[in-house]
C-alpha cells in the first residue's frame, strides 16, 4: 500500500492471571491507508473492540508491532506516545458514559483543543460544534442537557479537536435509536470525507459497516478470519463463519422475496477465549470442518483483494 | 381469522402521572400469529406490552381501555386472578436475561418455580418438567444444568433459559420484549428461530417488541408500528414494510443500512423523538416529517390523524395517497428499487 | 476454595502475630511500672526492684516478647508467692493481682461475651433485617416512614443510656434479672438470664441493620428479576420476601461482617451496665488496676476474634452469592 497510514502486526494481547489468561488478541496484523475505512466485524469476545483499544494505546499490547506512520508505537511511555495522541482518537459507544457529566462541553471540548497546542480555544469549540451539526450558542451546557444523539456529536467534536489523522470508532451508533442512527452515519462519513481522515470502525452491525467501510475484517475468538473489499466480503465470503454472520443477520429482503432466504445456522456459542479450541478456532461450530482443522491452523491465503483463514475456502 | 383474537388491546392508555406512555392502543392477535411491535426508545412499546400482563405498579400508574386474554378483561382484574393468568395462559420474555433471571438461585429452582405457582406438583415433578422444558428449548444435558446458576450460561443459552421458563405452563400468549436485543447475530437468529418453531408447534399468540425492523420481516405476521406513544401504522408485515403508507416507517427503512447492498447515502430522519412530557401538537410525527407542506394548511400540527384504512391495513396520515408518493419519492433512494416492490 | 482458606489462615495468624507484638510493645513503653502496680503504695525500691526482676521486667524488649510468645505456643512457669505456677499452653501470661493465669480468667469470661455478641447479633439481623424488608415494601407509606423515623431515632441515642434505661427499668421487672448461667448447665436459664442484654445491645445495633436492609431491598425490588418473578405469577409475598430479600442480603452480611467491632465494644458496655463477668468487665478491671497480662491477653483475643469472624464472613459470601469464587 503507497500511503500506509496505520500497520498492526501479529498483535496480540493476553489479560488476567497465567491459568485463565483470556486470549482477547491472538496475532492479528491488518493495514489501513490514509483516509481509508476499515470495519472490524465479529461477535462480542472476538476481540475487536480490544484491537480498537490497543491502536489507540489505551491499552499495551502483550507482543507486536503498531506501525503508526513509520513508528512502531506498541512499546512507546506515555510521555513518548503524546504526538500520537492527538494524531489517532477514539469515539466510543456510549455517549452517556465517555464525557464527564461535571464538564460543559465547551470545556470537554476546549480541553482537547488545549491539549492540541491551539491558542483560540474558544473560537474552535464553537467551529467544532458547529462542524458537528450543534449549536454553537450551547457550549456551556452539560452533556446531560442533550440528547443521545446529539452527545455523540459532542463525542465526536472532541475526537476532532485535536485534527486527527486516524479515529478509531467503537460502535458509535450502536447505543442510538435507529434513527439517530443514520444521522450519526452520515455525519461521520461526512467529516471523514472532508478532513481526510482514516477510521477503524468497529461494529457488529453488518449493514452498518458495509455503508461505511471500504475494507473490511472479520475477527472470530481473537483472529482474524478473513479480510477484504467491503464488495467482495458481502458478495463472495470465503470463510464460512462470514458467511454464516451474513447468513444470519435479520434482512427485510425476507419481504421482497416472500420465501427466507437459504439460511446457515450455526448452533452453539462462541467458545471461551481463555480455552480456544486446537487449530481453526472456528472448527467447532463449523459444518465444513474435519480432522486436518482440529490440528492445523488455517492461514490467511488469496489475493491482496480478498484473504481468507479457512482450509475449506 | 373468524375466530375472536386471543388478545385483544383495544383504546388502551398507559400514563405515569400526567405522562401518557401510550394512548388510545388497539391490536388484536389471533392463535398461531405473531405479531411484531416496533418503535423507538420512548414509543411506549414496553409499556404497552407490561400493561397486557398487568405489571404495572397499579400504585403510579393509570391504566384505561380494555385488554382481553382468552377472553378475560385484564384492566381492573383483581389482583388474585392476575397471578394465576400471569406466567400460565400469558408469558413474557424479557430483553436482558442477564438481568432477568435471578443471580441467587439456580435455573432449575426458577423454572419449577414458575410451574408449582400454577401447578399442586411435588418439587420432585417440577424438576423433571424444568429439565424437560429446558431440553425442549435446545440446552444440552438439561437435566445436569437444572443445578447451575445463571452466570454459568452464556448469553444465547441464558436466553433460552428465559423462554423454558416462559414456556413451562404452555402460555397461549408469549410476549418477547426485544428479546434479541442483547444477544450477537448468529445467537439471535438462533432465538429467532426457536421462537417460530415454538409457535408453530404450541399454535399460540405471540408479540414482539423490537426496534429492529429486519426482526420484524424476519419473524412477524403483522407488524404495528408506535411512535410517542401511538400506532402510526399497521398490517400484514409484507404489505407494511412492502409499501408502507406513513413516512414515519418510510423514514425507518431509509435510516437502515441493510447488509445485502450499499446505498449511497442513508436519508435519516431529521431531529429527535419528542418528550413524552410536552408532545408535540396535532400529529406527534409532523415536527420531523417531510411532507406537512403537501398537505395543506396547518393540518398536521394541529389535527391528530384518525387511524383509517381498510380492514388489517391502517395507518395514520393526513397525505393523501401515501402510496403513490412512497413509489414515486421513497421507493428511488431505497437502493435498487426491486427491494421493496411487492 | 481450600487453599484458599489455608492463604487466609495463614495470614490471620500473622495479623494475630503482629497485634501481639504492637500491644506488647506499646504495654512495654508505657509511662506505668508493673512491678510498682503489683507491690502498691508504700513499697521500698528495693522491693520493686525485686519484683521486677522476678518478672522479668530488666530483661529487654525482645526477650520478654520470645518468652511471652513461647508460653503461647508451648507454656511457661510462672513464679508467684514463692510457688511455681505451670502455665500450659496457650500461656497468655499471670496475673499477680488476681494470682490467676489468665487464659483461665479469659476462659471463663469468653463464654459471657460470646454468648452476649452471638445472641445481640442474631436478635439485630432478624429485627434488623425483617423491619427493613417490611419498609421497603411500603416505601414512602406512613409504615415505612415510621420504621425509618424509630431506626433513625434510635440509631442517634447513645448506646450506654438505653442500656442504662433497659437495666433500671426492664431487666428484673418485665425481663428476667440479667445474669450468666453456663448454657450446659441449663439452656433455658441461659437464654432468659440473658434476654435484657441480648435485646438491649440487638435492638439498637437492629436499627443500622434496618436502614441498611431497606435500601437493599428497594434497590433488590427495581431489578429487572423481580419484574420476571411478578411476571411468573408468584405472590406478591413470595416475590418481595424470597426474591427480594434474597438478594437483600448480601450487603447486610457486608455490614454485619465490618460491625463484628463495633458489637464487642458493645457487648463490654451491655457486661458493664448489666453487671455480667464478661471479656469486657475483666478488661475494665485490669485496665483500672493496670493489670498488664489481662489487657494483652484481652487484645488478643479481641483480634483473633475479629480476624475470625471476616474470615467466616468472606467464606459466607460463596454462600449467599453463587457468583463469588474465592481464589
Amino acid at each position: 500500500m503507497s500511503d500506509e497510514l496505520l500497520r498492526v502486526e501479529d498483535v496480540v494481547k493476553h489479560f488476567g492471571p497465567r491459568r485463565e489468561r483470556v486470549r482477547a488478541v491472538d496475532g492479528v496484523s491488518l493495514e489501513l491507508a490514509e483516509g481509508q475505512t476499515l470495519g472490524l466485524v465479529g461477535e462480542s469476545g472476538c476481540g475487536k473492540s480490544t484491537l480498537g483499544r490497543l491502536v489507540t494505546r489505551l491499552l499495551a499490547p502483550t507482543s507486536g508491532r503498531i506501525h503508526y506512520r513509520g513508528t512502531d508505537i506498541a512499546r512507546l511511555t506515555e510521555r513518548r506516545l503524546r504526538p500520537f495522541r492527538s494524531d489517532i482518537q477514539m469515539v466510543f459507544q456510549d455517549p452517556y458514559l465517555s464525557l464527564n457529566p461535571r464538564h460543559t462541553v465547551g470545556a470537554i471540548i476546549g480541553a482537547a483543543v488545549a491539549r492540541s497546542g491551539e491558542r483560540e480555544t474558544r473560537t474552535r469549540v464553537r467551529e467544532l460544534l458547529e462542524v458537528v451539526g450543534l449549536d454553537a450558542d450551547h457550549v456551556d451546557r452539560y452533556p446531560h442537557e442533550f440528547s443521545g444523539g446529539q452527545r455523540q456529536r459532542v463525542g465526536i467534536a472532541r475526537a476532532l479537536a485535536t485534527r486527527p489523522r486516524l479515529i478509531v470508532a467503537d460502535e458509535p451508533v450502536s447505543a442510538l435509536d435507529v434513527s439517530i442512527q443514520a444521522q450519526i452515519m452520515n455525519l461521520l462519513q461526512d467529516l471523514r470525507r472532508e478532513f481526510g481522515i482514516a477510521v477503524l470502525f468497529v461494529a457488529h452491525d453488518l449493514g452498518v459497516v458495509r455503508y461505511f467501510c471500504d475494507r473490511v475484517t472479520v475477527m472470530y475468538l481473537g483472529k482474524v478470519v478473513e479480510t477484504g473489499t467491503a464488495q467482495e466480503i458481502y458478495t463472495r465470503p470465503r470463510h464460512p463463519y462470514t458467511q454464516a454472520l451474513l447468513s444470519a443477520a435479520p434482512d427485510l429482503s425476507v419481504v421482497r422475496t416472500g420465501t427466507p432466504r437459504p439460511r446457515i445456522r450455526l448452533t452453539g456459542d462462541v467458545p471461551s477465549p481463555v480455552d480456544p479450541p486446537s487449530g481453526c478456532r472456528f472448527r467447532t461450530r463449523c459444518w465444513k470442518a474435519d480432522d486436518l482443522c482440529a490440528v492445523e491452523e488455517p492461514a490467511l491465503t488469496g489475493t491482496d483483494e480478498h484473504v481468507a483463514a479457512c482450509h475449506h475456502a | 381469522m373468524t375466530t375472536t383474537p386471543y388478545l385483544a388491546v383495544r383504546d388502551l392508555t398507559v400514563a405515569f402521572g400526567d405522562v401518557r406512555a401510550v394512548s388510545d392502543l388497539s391490536y388484536a392477535v389471533p392463535l398461531g400469529r405473531t405479531l411484531a411491535i416496533v418503535g423507538e426508545s420512548g414509543s411506549g412499546k414496553s409499556a404497552a406490552a407490561l400493561a397486557v400482563m398487568g405489571l404495572h405498579d397499579p400504585a403510579t400508574t393509570r391504566i384505561t381501555g380494555s385488554v382481553t386474554v382468552g377472553g378475560a378483561e385484564v384492566v381492573g382484574m383483581a389482583p388474585a386472578e392476575l397471578r394465576a393468568l400471569r406466567g400460565s395462559r400469558a408469558a413474557m420474555v424479557f430483553q436482558d436475561p442477564q438481568s432477568a433471571l435471578h443471580p441467587y438461585f439456580t435455573v432449575g429452582a426458577q423454572i419449577a418455580e414458575a410451574y408449582r405457582a400454577h401447578n399442586a406438583v411435588s418439587r420432585r415433578a417440577a424438576r423433571a418438567h424444568a429439565a424437560d422444558v429446558l431440553g425442549r428449548v435446545g440446552i444440552p444435558a438439561a437435566r445436569r444444568r437444572l443445578d447451575d446458576y445463571p452466570h454459568q450460561f452464556s448469553g444465547g443459552m441464558r436466553q433460552r433459559v428465559m423462554i423454558a421458563m416462559a414456556l413451562v405452563n404452555d402460555p397461549k400468549l408469549l410476549i418477547a420484549d426485544e428479546p434479541t436485543t442483547a444477544l450477537d447475530v448468529t445467537v439471535q437468529a438462533q432465538i429467532l428461530d426457536l421462537i417460530a418453531d415454538l409457535r408453530r408447534e404450541f399454535g399460540s399468540a405471540v408479540v414482539v417488541i423490537t426496534h429492529d425492523l429486519g426482526v420484524v420481516a424476519e419473524i412477524a405476521d403483522d407488524v404495528l408500528v408506535m411512535y410517542a406513544g401511538r400506532c402510526v401504522e399497521r398490517g400484514p408485515t409484507r404489505t407494511v414494510l412492502g409499501a408502507p403508507a406513513h413516512p414515519y416507517t418510510w423514514g425507518l427503512l431509509e435510516s437502515i443500512p441493510v447488509v445485502a447492498e450499499k446505498p449511497a447515502r442513508l436519508r435519516p430522519i431529521p431531529g429527535s423523538p419528542p418528550n413524552p412530557r410536552t408532545p408535540p401538537t396535532g400529529c406527534a410525527f409532523h415536527p420531523r416529517c417531510r411532507y406537512p407542506e403537501r398537505v395543506g394548511d396547518t393540518a398536521c400540527r394541529d389535527r391528530m390523524p384518525e387511524l383509517t384504512g381498510d380492514g388489517d391495513r391502517l395507518s395514520r396520515c393526513h397525505l393523501p395517497r401515501p402510496d403513490q408518493v412512497f413509489r414515486a419519492e421513497v421507493l428511488p433512494l431505497l437502493g435498487t428499487g426491486d427491494q421493496h416492490v411487492r | 476454595m481450600l487453599l484458599y482458606v489455608l492463604r487466609r489462615l495463614a495470614s490471620a495468624v500473622s495479623v494475630v502475630v503482629a497485634t501481639m507484638f504492637a500491644g506488647f510493645g506499646l504495654f512495654f513503653l508505657a509511662p506505668t511500672d508493673a512491678a510498682g502496680a503489683i507491690c502498691g503504695n508504700n513499697c521500698s525500691a528495693e522491693r520493686i526492684a525485686h519484683i521486677r526482676a522476678s518478672l522479668g521486667l530488666d530483661e529487654p524488649f525482645l526477650s520478654q516478647f520470645g518468652a511471652y510468645l513461647t508460653g503461647v505456643l508451648v507454656g511457661r512457669t510462672y513464679e508467684a508467692g514463692g510457688v511455681v505456677v505451670e502455665c500450659s499452653a496457650p500461656c497468655l501470661g499471670f496475673s499477680y493481682q488476681l494470682n490467676q493465669p489468665v487464659t483461665a480468667l479469659i476462659a471463663d469470661a469468653l463464654p459471657v461475651t460470646v454468648s452476649i455478641v452471638a445472641g445481640a447479633a442474631t436478635v439485630s439481623l432478624t429485627v434488623g433485617v425483617l423491619t427493613g424488608a417490611f419498609a421497603a415494601r411500603r416505601r414512602g407509606r406512613v409504615a415505612d416512614r415510621v420504621a425509618v423515623a424509630a431506626a433513625l431515632g434510635l440509631g442517634s441515642v447513645p448506646f450506654f443510656v438505653v442500656a442504662l434505661i433497659s437495666a433500671l427499668y426492664l431487666a428484673g421487672t418485665v425481663l428476667p434479672r440479667a445474669e450468666h448461667i453456663p448454657i450446659s448447665e441449663d439452656p433455658l436459664g441461659w437464654a432468659a438470664g440473658l434476654l435484657a442484654p441480648w435485646l438491649t445491645l440487638g435492638v439498637v445495633s437492629a436499627a443500622a441493620y434496618t436502614r441498611h436492609a431497606r435500601a437493599a431491598m428497594i434497590e433488590s425490588l427495581g431489578e429487572d428479576y423481580i419484574r420476571t418473578a411478578r411476571a411468573k405469577g408468584l405472590s406478591e409475598r413470595r416475590v418481595v420476601y424470597r426474591h427480594g430479600l434474597r438478594a437483600a442480603i448480601t450487603p447486610v452480611a457486608t455490614l454485619f461482617g465490618m460491625d463484628v467491632a463495633f458489637q464487642l465494644t458493645g457487648a463490654l458496655f451491655t457486661e458493664a451496665i448489666f453487671g455480667l463477668p464478661g471479656l469486657g468487665v475483666l478488661t475494665l478491671r485490669a485496665f483500672a488496676v493496670f493489670d498488664l497480662p489481662v489487657l494483652m491477653g484481652a487484645v488478643l483475643v479481641g483480634a483473633t476474634i475479629l480476624v475470625v469472624m471476616n474470615l467466616v464472613v468472606d467464606i459466607a459470601y460463596t454462600v449467599l452469592d453463587p457468583r463469588v469464587r474465592l481464589t
